[in-house]
């Protein structure tokens, strides 16, 4: 050291002392005194930053934009999404949810939903005032509380807002009949067997797949009326789809399906979620377009563009079309 | 004392005898204790204050204006948490350490001519009570540190011990100085000896280099930062008293703070002239003015504590003692011959400059002794 | 014996730990003590264990991203790019121009947070009483925010994707980050001034933990402490990722290898980082932010296996996956530079006293989330 012993501790002081005059003369806040004084002000949150999840809704909350094809709820990295679609009474899907719960407590606020959804329903809130007393039902935000308009959201993020109304179709729910009615609660909608069936599908391992529920029955028996396909196909076994997993990508599920009857290719071009966003699974969806009985190939949402065109290439070639 | 117990006789003739004498001695207790409790509170107040400001933080703002009574927010806090003892403990002597830290604290005050004429006791060894007592702490400190049963406070309580015992030397040295130039032990004549323009014992080289050895000395007595090792927080957790809470917990606190201020009383009294000062003579006012003058002298050796305590690091304890034996220790024994040497001068003059340059030439020589090994020059590569 | 070879005394044992205001999280070692002197210490770990490689082998490609955030809760954004570098040596993306650049303007943001806390929080541990600390998260926060309107989050930022980073930087940002790079070397400078040359801290710090070169190599250590200890190695020289062989800027290595070193090294280590930053920030070309083939959902990557590895602030960090060619990684491996630097506690601090053993842990600059994993 060739200074002065003694030197660099003055000098410290001279520096602390700076900080301490020139915190009561501090013009740009952030110079100095960079806390925010929070319950008198609160911090603007940039328009990125995002909290928790809330979805988006056109006009009334009945024209949410969701349609319960669980792609969220299956890339949700902490698995705290809970969706069951909404049904008629004949059981024909209504392309909304019913159900839809994001647990707060479990929620590490990565906005992955927000990103994967194909229909720009999810969206990440800035709302950072969530603290509660409780830890379990307080922390679980149901559908009526999740649901916020799309001029709240134009509010909190307007160029991002604007951004995503400029890519969406006019909105084309006019079909699905919009009974206005109190939000239900989990509890006065989840039978007991349904409420075992979730719990069961919680415990199964993390990750192995979309949690099928309610079992797809229904639409099944439809099809079994419909035999031409089935004779023709060589061995449609349900345990016969190797396609079915969400991770390989079309090209390869239509490999892996290149041999097998129409309604196999079909299914192929899915987006193996089984979301049931078109009303079947996957493979009555399939079976249903093959034999005939529905001759809608737009309706797999989570598969986006490419399940579309896929479909409607192999409806040309089999000349349904 | 026994000008209120002449002053109660006056006023009140028929009062009993012992109750006069009761009063008496309860009255300037009373005032003291209120006095410098109030002090104590404004002070952890000041000082968190000034410390948010220096680290650029606000520091307490939310109970009362700028956060004025957070003291008493923080008294109640800690008057009504649970008071927790381990079950390891020695109990009786868990209990009494806290006692013993306020104790003697608080006792030092007597013998500090707090204004013109306002002292508890005028002693005739206040220099000497003060030191002996204030010293008395290590020994509740070692209590606490052995009573609860802890590895963390029985660290601390041997550093403690060790620290405070070993600046008691350096510190008793460099008092030796004004007790020579004032000719006694008594603090309001040490006081009184410092009248003049550059009467304080401060302005003095022998006094200025004694200064600066008892203030460091009685920060590390009371284990203020840099010295603040018996509690060191990174290092012990908190040292000897990290096993109490609740209000002994608080009792700790109140005897470091309240040590802090008696010991920037005594080095007040000692060397920046106590309650002397422009207009502490009046008639009128002129106790109040002189302890306006204590109270401002007093600040700027609580700011001192502050402002080092908000910027520097903490010693290690091999070098904490090692820098009171190898440079505190020579440097208050040659204070001290230099002290002599300005006293024999033929005139002040020479006996500044005499005592001046030995000083100056005791100084650099320790320092190059001591620091040569310590500290080294470094320089960088750098690869690309 | 005592160490001094004097006296006969008792040795006393103390944990450090895991509740102990110095540790950096929860993180314990078992100190034996002779008087005031550290005869022997073990480091235990574990406490905030968490499963992460586990979790990330049952998770998506990209499910795994938001988890590599909670590793070194300091540095999400260098974590982040460890992460896609390893998949994207494995699927072959080609990362966009404009995307490196990004990449490489918040690793050198995050390592300016990183160091100037992490140095913050050593002389905290020497004592200074959290004023270094806070000053150093006063200037962090300017880089918070920057991180907040460019990602969302201000420490879990999630921000890098396979083949490019989530969200473009704006004209406004970029001023913002020139802002931020512009003020630094004032921090630094009033920084230095503080602390650099106080005496006290020389004291405590020269010659304090020598971590010698061979220890230091035969441990693999890695980062600022292999580097104040004289090994000359840095990957973003070695590996030359990203387009770091495009920035003109030194590695500082020291001599010594004692705390005042890695201390040292850390301050210059933030003057070399601004000087890339100002390069980044000059140079960043317009184009795409991500490879337009990379893709969120269905991702897989082929069979086979990858290691990906980033000069991170504490070090190496280096991610290593096993693909099956599906959806979720068969194995995932992380090589956390903390754990590493970690193994040679023991060597450094035997014979120094308990007060020496906060601060080298201090100097090794650790986060228990990466730890522990």
């Amino acid at each position: 050291m060739s200074n002065l012993l003694g030197k660099g501790m003055i000098d410290g002081l001279v520096v602390t002392a700076k900080n301490f005059v020139t915190s009561y003369f501090d013009g740009n806040r952030k110079d100095r005194l960079f806390t925010y004084q929070y319950p008198e002000e609160r911090m603007k949150l940039p328009e990125n930053s995002r909290t928790f999840p809330f979805l988006v809704y056109d006009g009334t909350p009945d024209q949410m934009r969701c349609t319960a094809c669980k792609v969220c709820e299956t890339e949700c990295p902490p698995q705290c999404i809970y969706i069951v679609m909404e049904r008629d009474a004949n059981g024909k899907p209504l392309l909304r949810p019913r159900v839809f719960d994001i647990d707060i407590s479990v929620c590490m606020q990565c906005g992955i939903c927000a990103e994967v959804c194909p229909t720009n329903a999810i969206k990440m809130d800035c709302d950072f005032e969530r603290s509660a007393h409780g830890r379990f039902e307080t922390l679980l935000s149901h559908l009526p509380e999740l649901l916020k308009s799309n001029d709240y959201y134009h509010q909190i993020k307007s160029a991002e807002a604007t951004r995503v109304d400029a890519t969406r179709k006019p909105v084309k729910k006019a079909a699905a009949p919009a009974p206005v009615k109190p939000m239900p609660t989990p509890a006065d909608i989840l039978t007991e067997d349904e409420r075992s069936a979730w719990q069961r599908g919680c415990q199964s391992e993390i990750g192995t797949g979309p949690i099928v529920w309610p079992p797809p029955v229904v639409v099944k028996k439809k099809v079994a009326g419909t035999n031409t396909e089935q004779n023709v196909s060589a061995a449609p076994l349900p345990t016969g789809t190797p396609w079915h997993d969400s991770g390989i990508d079309i090209a390869a599920r239509m490999e892996l399906a290149k041999d097998r009857s129409l309604a196999d290719k079909l299914m192929a071009a899915m987006a193996q979620l089984d979301c049931q966003a078109c009303g079947y699974d996957c493979r009555g969806y399939a079976d249903a377009l093959a034999s005939g009985t529905n001759s809608d190939f737009t309706l797999c949402t989570p598969g986006e563009e490419e399940t579309k065109n896929m479909l409607e290439k192999l409806l040309k070639e089999a000349g349904k079309l | 004392m026994d000008a209120i117990y002449q002053l109660i006789h006056d006023y009140c003739p028929t009062m009993p005898d012992w109750l006069a004498l009761a009063l008496a001695i309860l009255l300037p207790i009373a005032i003291v204790m209120g006095v410098f409790l109030t002090v104590f509170a404004l002070l952890t107040w000041v000082e968190r204050k000034a410390l948010g400001r220096i680290q650029n933080r606000r520091g307490p703002n939310r109970v009362g204006p700028v956060g004025l009574f957070q003291p008493i927010a923080d008294g109640l806090k800690l008057l009504t948490k649970e008071d927790i003892v381990p079950n390891a403990a020695d109990k009786v002597v868990h209990f009494l350490a806290p006692v013993l830290v306020v104790v003697p604290a608080f006792m030092v005050l007597a013998v500090v001519p707090v204004a013109k004429g306002f002292i508890a006791v005028d002693l005739n060894i206040g220099v000497l009570f003060a030191l002996a007592v204030s010293t008395a702490s290590v020994l509740a400190l070692f209590m606490a540190g052995w009573a609860s049963h802890n590895k963390f406070s029985l660290l601390g309580a041997m550093r403690g011990v060790a620290q405070v015992v070993s600046y008691e030397v350096p510190m008793v040295l460099a008092a030796v100085v004004v007790l020579m130039a004032s000719g006694s032990l008594s603090s309001v004549s040490i006081v009184e000896a410092q009248r003049g323009l550059t009467g304080w014992f401060v302005c003095k080289p022998w006094g200025l280099v004694g200064f600066v050895i008892f203030q460091l000395c009685a920060m590390a007595e009371v284990a203020r930062t840099p010295f603040d090792l018996p509690e060191a927080e990174s290092e012990i957790v908190a040292g000897y008293h990290t096993e109490y809470s609740g209000f002994k917990f608080a009792l700790f606190q109140m005897g470091e703070y309240v040590a802090a201020i008696t010991m920037g009383g005594i080095t007040v009294t000692m060397f920046l002239g106590g309650y002397l000062g422009p207009g502490c003579d009046l008639p009128k006012f002129g106790w109040l003015i002189s302890a306006c003058w204590f109270f401002a002298k007093l600040g700027i050796i609580v700011v001192i504590n502050i402002w080092a305590r908000g910027t520097w690091p903490r010693v290690r304890v091999d070098q904490l003692l090692g820098f009171a034996w190898k440079l505190l220790l020579p440097l208050s024994l040659v204070n001290i011959v230099a002290m002599a040497v300005w006293h024999f001068a033929p005139n002040k003059l020479v006996g500044w400059v005499e005592s001046a340059v030995l000083l100056a030439v005791a100084i650099v020589a320790l320092v190059k002794i001591n620091a040569g090994q310590t500290f080294e020059k470094r320089s960088y590569r750098f690869t690309s | 014996m005592s160490a001094t070879g004097i006296i006969q005394t008792q040795t006393l044992e103390v944990s450090l730990g895991p509740q102990h205001p110095s540790t950096h999280g929860v993180f314990r070692m078992d100190v034996v003590l002779d008087g005031e002197y550290v005869v022997k210490l073990k480091p235990v770990m574990g406490y905030l264990h968490r499963n992460h490689e586990q979790l990330a082998e049952k998770m998506t490609w990209l499910g795994s991203m938001p988890y590599t955030d909670r590793l070194d809760y300091f540095c999400s954004m260098t974590n982040n790019w460890a992460y896609a570098l390893a998949v994207e040596k494995m699927t072959g993306l080609k990362v966009p121009e404009r995307a490196e650049y990004i990449r490489v303007i918040m690793a050198e943001l995050t390592r300016l947070l990183n160091h100037s806390c992490a140095i913050g929080f050593l002389l905290s541990d020497c004592g200074a009483w959290f004023t270094p600390v806070l000053y150093a998260l006063r200037e962090r926060e300017w880089i918070l925010d920057f991180f907040e309107t460019v990602s969302g989050a201000r420490m879990m930022c999630n921000y890098m994707r396979f083949g490019g980073v989530r969200v473009d930087l704006d004209d406004a940002s970029l001023a913002m980050a020139r802002n931020i790079v512009a003020r630094w070397p004032a921090f630094l400078d009033e920084f230095e001034k503080l602390m650099t040359e106080n005496e006290v801290l020389l004291a405590r710090t020269q010659r304090v933990g020598i971590l010698s070169r061979n220890l230091a190599i035969n441990a693999s250590v890695s980062g600022p402490v292999a580097r104040a200890s004289g090994v000359e190695y840095d990957i973003r020289k070695v590996d030359k990722y990203g387009v770091y062989d495009r920035f003109d800027f030194g590695v500082p290595v020291g001599e010594a290898g004692d705390t005042f070193d890695r201390y040292m090294i850390r301050i210059l280590e933030m003057r070399e980082a601004v000087k890339i930053l100002e390069q980044a920030l000059r140079d960043i070309p317009a184009g795409p932010f991500i490879a337009p083939e990379a893709k969120l959902r269905n991702f897989k990557v082929p069979a086979g296996d990858g290691y990906g590895r980033i000069e991170a602030p504490k070090g190496e960090l280096g991610f290593y996956l096993v693909s099956e060619g599906g959806a979720k990684p068969y194995r995932y491996h992380v090589r956390p530079p903390s754990f590493i630097n970690l193994t040679i506690l023991e060597d450094m601090c035997l014979g120094q006293k308990v007060a020496d053993t906060v601060i080298i842990l201090g100097s090794v600059d650790i986060v228990l989330g990466e730890v522990d994993r």
